[in-house]
This record gives C-alpha cells, sequence and structure tokens, in this order.
C-alpha cells in the first residue's frame, strides 16, 4: 500500500514537472535580447584587390524582372539597385530609329553587376562578383567600369574599389585609396579628393589607377568635385544653415568663384563645363539657378530641386530633374533628404537650356508607380533614355523621352 | 546836382548787382563754377563683392542733397536715374574697375563726381569641427560646445586681371570685433573658433589686404550653433546601412533578429566621436554605433529601442517602438 502511495505521488509530480516545463518552453512571454558584438564583419566583400577572378559559371542570362508600366514608363528593376546606373547606345538597326539602349547597373545586395537591353527586354548578369553593401556607383561613360563606394567592416571609413563591369573584361577591379573624401568620373580619367584637417589635395589617376598626378590642394576640407569641362569643379559641402560656394578650378589650381554664398548650394557641372546648375534654399524654399561660366551671369530657374536629382544632356541642351510637387518649407535641404529624414513626391521636368523654359516630362500621379523620389539620373548618350533609381524602394526605372 | 548825381551812380550800381546777383554769371560766381569742386562724396555702403552690386550713396555737408536728382552712369551706360539717394551700381570680375560717375543736380545747378570701385573676392567658408557618418554628401553643422574652422578663400586682382598667390596675403582676422592677432598674418588664411552658447551668435570677419597694401578685399560671418541630430537607420547584412530612410515610430522585425546604425550628426568631434549608448525599455544595453537585437520567446511583442550620444554638453537621441514576433503559435507545441 505504502509503496503504491509513493508510486502514485512521483508520478504526479514528474507531470507537474512535464506541465511546467511545457508551459515554460512554449508559452512564454516574447521579449528582446541584445546579440553580442562580434569583430567580424557581416558584409562579406569580394576577394582581395588586383588579380581577383571570378567565376563565370553563374553568369549569364536571368528571367527579365522588368514590368512595363506605361507605353513610354519601364521598371527595368525592383531592385534595390546602387545608386548610380549607365546607359549605353549599343547600336541602331537603321539611321531612322531610335537607338538600342543598354542600361547597366548593379544590384545592392550582392554587387553583381547586370544589362538591361531596353529593345529585347533581355536582363544579363555581366558579372558575379560579390561586393554587398555598395551604396554609390559612379560609371565610366564606356560602362566598362563601375567605380563603388562602401563602408568598411567597422562602418568608420569609405572604401572606393573599381569595379569590372564583365567577367570577361581584361580589366582587373582595384582598390582605389580608402577615406576618399570625394570622386569625379570622367571619359579617360578619374578625379580624386584626399581632405584632411588642413585642407584637400585632389589627383587625377588614369581609369585603370595608374598615374597619378596632383591636380590642386585647397585650404577648404569639406569639398565635392567634378570636372567642368577642361577645368574642374569644386563646391563646398552643402548645409541647410551655411552658407556655400562653387567655384571653377583652373588646371593651374586657382580657385575662381562662380556663385555663392547660397545656403544648402549643390552645384552640377554641364558636360562641356559652359553651365553650372545650383541649387539652394532660402528660408526653407528651395531654389535653382543656371550659371554661365563664360559670363558668370546667373539665370533664376522656374522650378527648384536639389541639383543632386538632375542629369544634364549630352549637349548642354537640357537638364532632367526630379522636382518635389509640394516640398515642406519645414525642411532644412538638403539636409534632411540627405539624412533619409524625408522624402520628396517628384515629377520630372525637362529644363530646356537653350530654349529657356520648363516642360513637365513624366508626372507619377497618372502611372501606378506609386510615389517617386527620384535619384541618381542618367540619359544614354543619344539623349533619348531618360533613367532614375526610386530613393523610396532602390527601384529602377527607364523613361523613353 | 552833385547829390543826384550820387543817388543816379548808386541806384545804377544797386540795379545792376542785382541783376548781377539773379544772373546765371552771378550764381556761378557765388558756387565757383558749374562743376562744383567736390560739393559731394560717394560713399560705398558694403565691401564690393565680384559679380554682385554695390549700394553707392551720395554724401554732403556742403549742399542739401535731398532736393536733387541724380544720374549715374556706368561706361556710358545709365544705371541709375532719379531722386538723389542711394542707388546700386553692377560689379565685374574680381580686380576689374567699375567708374561710375555721377551728376547730381540741385536746383538746376549740376555736381558732378566719380569714383572707381574694384571688387576683391573675399569669401570666409564654415567648416565645423562636428560629426557626420562616413559617406555623408553634406556639411555638418556647428556643434554646441564644439569649434569651427573658418577659411577665408580670397581672390584678389590687380587692375590688369592678374591673380595674387593666397598665401602671400596678409589676413587679419577679428572676432566678434576684437581683433585675433595671434591669428592673423601673411598666409594666415584659416583659424578656429568656438562655437556660441545656444541662442548666441558670434561675428567673425576678416580683411585681407595685399603684400603691398594696394589691394584688400573683406567679409564677415555670423556663426550659430545648433543641436545635434542622432538618426537610426537599418543595417541589412547585404544591403548595408540604409542611410536613404531614417527610423522614426515604429519598426517591425520580420526576421530573427535585426541591426540598427546610429548615425549622429553635428556633435563636438574636438575630443573624439560622440559615444552611443543604446536602451531596451528604458535599460542600457550596450554601447556602440551599431545593435542587433534578437526576439525571442513565444507570440508578438514591443519594445522601445533608442540611441541616446553625447559629447561634453552636446546630447541627442533617436527612438523606436519595435514590435516582433507574430500573435499566433499558441497551439500545442507551439504549432
Amino acid at each position: 500500500m505504502r509503496n503504491k502511495i509513493t508510486f502514485i505521488a512521483t508520478v504526479v509530480v514528474l507531470l507537474g514537472l512535464l506541465i511546467g516545463a511545457y508551459f515554460y518552453v512554449f508559452f512564454r512571454g516574447s521579449s528582446l535580447t541584445v546579440a553580442p558584438q562580434t569583430s567580424t564583419s557581416t558584409l562579406p566583400v569580394s576577394g582581395s584587390a588586383a588579380g581577383e577572378t571570378a567565376t563565370t559559371s553563374l553568369v549569364g542570362m536571368v528571367p527579365s524582372s522588368s514590368t512595363q508600366i506605361s507605353p513610354r514608363l519601364l521598371e527595368i528593376t525592383k531592385g534595390p539597385v546602387a545608386a548610380g546606373v549607365v546607359a549605353l547606345d549599343v547600336g541602331t538597326t537603321s539611321a531612322s530609329s531610335s537607338p538600342d539602349v543598354e542600361v547597366r547597373f548593379i544590384e545592392r545586395q550582392s554587387g553583381n553587376v547586370y544589362a538591361y537591353d531596353e529593345k529585347t527586354g533581355v536582363l544579363t548578369r555581366t558579372s558575379n562578383r560579390t561586393l554587398p553593401g555598395i551604396e554609390v556607383a559612379q560609371w565610366l561613360p564606356s560602362g566598362e567600369t563601375a567605380f563603388v563606394s562602401y563602408l568598411s567592416d567597422d562602418l568608420s571609413m569609405v572604401e572606393t574599389y573599381a569595379l569590372p563591369a564583365s567577367n570577361a573584361s581584361s580589366t582587373t577591379g582595384f582598390f582605389l585609396p580608402q577615406g576618399l573624401a570625394d570622386l569625379a568620373v570622367g571619359p579617360t580619367q578619374v578625379l580624386e579628393l584626399a581632405s584632411g584637417s588642413d585642407g584637400s589635395v585632389a589627383s587625377l589617376v588614369h581609369t585603370d589607377g595608374t598615374g597619378a598626378v596632383n591636380i590642386f590642394t585647397s585650404p577648404l576640407s569639406s569639398l565635392r568635385i567634378s570636372f567642368l569641362g577642361k577645368n574642374y569643379l569644386a563646391f563646398t559641402k552643402p548645409a541647410a544653415s551655411l552658407p556655400g560656394f562653387v567655384y571653377e578650378v583652373s588646371k593651374a589650381g586657382a580657385f575662381t568663384r562662380l556663385a555663392g554664398p547660397l545656403y544648402g548650394l549643390v552645384a552640377l557641372a554641364s558636360p562641356s563645363g559652359a553651365w553650372v546648375l545650383v541649387s539652394y534654399t532660402n528660408n526653407g524654399v528651395m531654389g535653382m539657378e543656371l550659371i554661365n561660366t563664360g559670363t558668370g551671369k546667373a539665370t533664376i530657374l522656374p522650378v527648384a530641386t536639389v541639383a543632386d536629382k538632375c542629369v544634364w544632356a549630352t549637349d548642354d541642351s537640357a537638364i532632367y530633374c526630379g522636382i518635389p510637387s509640394a516640398a515642406p518649407t519645414t525642411g532644412a535641404y538638403p539636409d534632411d533628404w540627405y539624412q533619409g529624414a524625408l522624402s520628396f513626391s517628384d515629377k520630372i521636368w525637362k529644363i530646356d537650356v537653350t530654349g529657356r523654359f520648363a516642360q513637365l516630362v513624366l508626372d507619377p500621379s497618372t502611372t501606378t508607380m506609386g510615389s517617386l523620389d527620384a535619384e541618381a539620373l542618367a540619359l544614354d548618350p543619344a539623349n533619348s533614355t531618360l533613367l532614375f533609381v526610386n530613393k523610396n524602394d532602390g527601384s529602377l526605372w527607364s523613361y523613353e523621352l | 546836382m552833385m547829390l543826384l548825381r550820387a543817388i543816379a551812380l548808386t541806384t545804377a550800381f544797386s540795379a545792376c548787382f542785382a541783376v548781377f546777383l539773379v544772373s546765371p554769371l552771378g550764381a556761378r560766381a557765388q558756387f565757383d563754377s558749374t562743376t562744383s569742386t567736390d560739393p559731394f562724396t560717394l560713399s560705398l555702403s558694403s565691401n564690393p563683392q565680384p559679380y554682385g552690386t554695390v549700394a553707392v550713396t551720395p554724401i554732403s555737408g556742403a549742399i542739401s542733397t535731398t532736393n536733387g536728382t541724380l544720374v549715374a552712369k556706368v561706361g556710358g551706360v545709365t544705371v541709375y536715374s532719379g531722386n538723389a539717394r542711394t542707388f546700386s551700381v553692377p560689379l565685374g570680375a574680381p580686380g576689374a574697375p567699375v567708374t561710375v560717375n555721377v551728376t547730381l543736380t540741385i536746383a538746376g545747378v549740376p555736381y558732378t563726381e566719380s569714383a572707381t570701385i574694384t571688387p576683391q573676392d573675399v569669401s570666409i567658408v564654415a567648416e565645423p569641427l562636428s560629426s557626420a557618418p562616413p559617406l555623408y554628401p553634406g556639411k555638418p553643422l556647428p556643434a554646441v560646445g564644439g569649434k569651427v574652422r573658418l577659411v577665408a578663400m580670397a581672390d584678389l586682382r590687380t587692375a590688369a586681371g592678374k591673380r595674387l598667390d593666397p598665401s602671400t596675403l596678409a589676413y587679419t582676422w577679428s572676432i566678434d570685433d576684437a581683433e585675433d592677432t595671434n591669428d592673423s598674418g601673411i598666409g594666415k588664411d584659416a583659424i578656429i573658433v568656438d562655437s556660441p552658447l545656444s541662442y548666441r551668435s558670434s561675428a567673425v570677419s576678416v580683411t585681407v589686404t595685399s603684400a603691398d597694401g594696394t589691394l584688400s578685399g573683406s567679409d564677415m560671418f555670423s556663426l550659430v550653433a545648433s543641436d545635434p541630430v542622432v538618426r537610426m537607420y537599418a543595417q541589412d547584412p547585404l544591403l548595408g546601412v540604409l542611410f536613404g530612410r531614417a527610423l522614426s515610430d515604429t519598426f517591425s522585425i520580420n526576421g530573427p533578429e535585426a541591426s540598427f546604425y546610429a548615425g549622429t550628426y553635428s556633435f563636438p568631434t574636438d575630443s573624439g566621436a560622440p559615444s552611443v549608448e543604446w536602451y531596451v525599455n528604458g535599460s542600457a544595453v550596450q554601447n556602440g554605433s551599431i545593435i542587433t537585437l534578437r526576439p525571442t520567446g513565444q507570440g508578438a511583442g514591443s519594445a522601445s529601442v533608442s540611441a541616446t550620444a553625447g559629447t561634453g554638453d552636446a546630447a541627442g537621441s533617436s527612438a523606436l517602438s519595435v514590435s516582433f514576433g507574430s500573435a499566433s503559435g499558441g497551439g500545442l507545441f507551439g504549432l
């Protein structure tokens, strides 16, 4: 009898423990825990420097992800793509037809390079080099190489890498100096800017990274640079509540002020260097003007945006911009946009430099594409196709002009 | 008879004198000439900057300009015509002299004066020694309790258009009207100043002079400090930090974990980068710019996540309400 009671009690206790454990494991409340910090990078980086080669087994045609929204508007890929694309004219079928445009872009999560043929709708992966986390890409006009920028493992430094567009390319990738303050890519040369506490030094290198030559120095340490025809353009990094300036820098390194002081100044040079588009902010309201570099005369434009949201036509005849429909006057521009604190709802406008008028090109609200915050605008050499990335989701779009 | 002759002579003399007084001849004689020898001067109201305009004001202590009319010409082209008052003159390139010829007419009497204005380009550029994430394309703002580097960009040219080497020019800096002799001198084109206190401003000015003292230009800058800002961004293991969208209000963790990056803007950096501390539900959990959070347990839940950064007196924070898990999963063995 006694043994029987002991046995039953033991079973009851064990059952109670099992039931308690069951509820503890499967019905305890949810919470957040902090993962331990690791010193290793969470971003896999492709190989090392020069000499790397990638396998070709994964390169080839992939299913097209493009979506035709309207006869002229095409979503090439939902992305996200790295900000910075290039469009090439790969030849025409006849003299009277528009050029066949090939768009090259980089998939942000992998660093793979893709080429999209506008005419055939075929999407091809041309490079499977793995380089995730690319923030910005600047392409050679030939489309052979993209100079990509991303953050180092500890997110404290900028890394810049020359990424060949094709695995089959004879060009190997290579790293540019670490921590570059800015970079500008021309047809045959690359302009690098290194900055320190006492100023900046700009160097010109060949597109293969060789032959670096110092071009100019400046006591300014917070600059952005680009080519301006045969000279160079330098402007102070913008801030909404600080006056900014834009300068033409001669080959001898002399700085000549073109515009400023203007708050929030951002500048965009025309391909020939004859014009500079300048955007600025005045009491929370954005403005834009066109500077003739020959005469210094400024013409105020009827539309306004941040100049980073614009692209020049290859013949200087026009500028295409993403113009916010109703930018809040309480915003600090371009700071809030740069910091991701606000996004714009854009329409695409064309500013005709020769004819001196502005023309609406694309109103996204009349399509099914949703809200557009345009960045990384690009044009093919024939000015027949406009490309842009939607900053809201990293999708890539083309519009036939 | 002699009396009559005297009266006649006196009357004739008086008549002639009266005619003389009211005749133009008399007026000219009173003011020496139709174009007076500097009865008025031209005052420039601001340091002339290239490609801008300069305000010119006629000033005189000898004649009243109030009721006068003025015509100003530059290169034979009229730039102003109207009441005698301040007018604007357009300027050209640095070192390119602009001569303005002014004719001031008062009571029908014209007076002329001319002035040659040679604009020289001097601009102060502010470079705050403040924080911003790498790859940030803009410039941070002057930090409370921080420092700002001010650079004078000088483009001084002779009338012949020859540009002077900025390193050979003399820079005289002043802060709130007090000359900073320690930071002034030849080639001293940059200084570092303390940011003013909150809701205050500092006036910094610089005068740049050529070695021979014949050319000079100046500029003034009003320095104001700003509050620092912390912005939280999602960090994806493949996409990197998503700087395009600063997180605010709510965030949903849909996978096994989520990482966040705290971007610090406009914190002082003269004593190093700002330190970031993370809080979950009000409890400090980790330091550093990145945090990775993992949902545990069953069911849906939420937590407050915030990042606080500080350096000296400058502090800022950003907070999110993070949701995770799912409401289902209450069946047998969590299925």
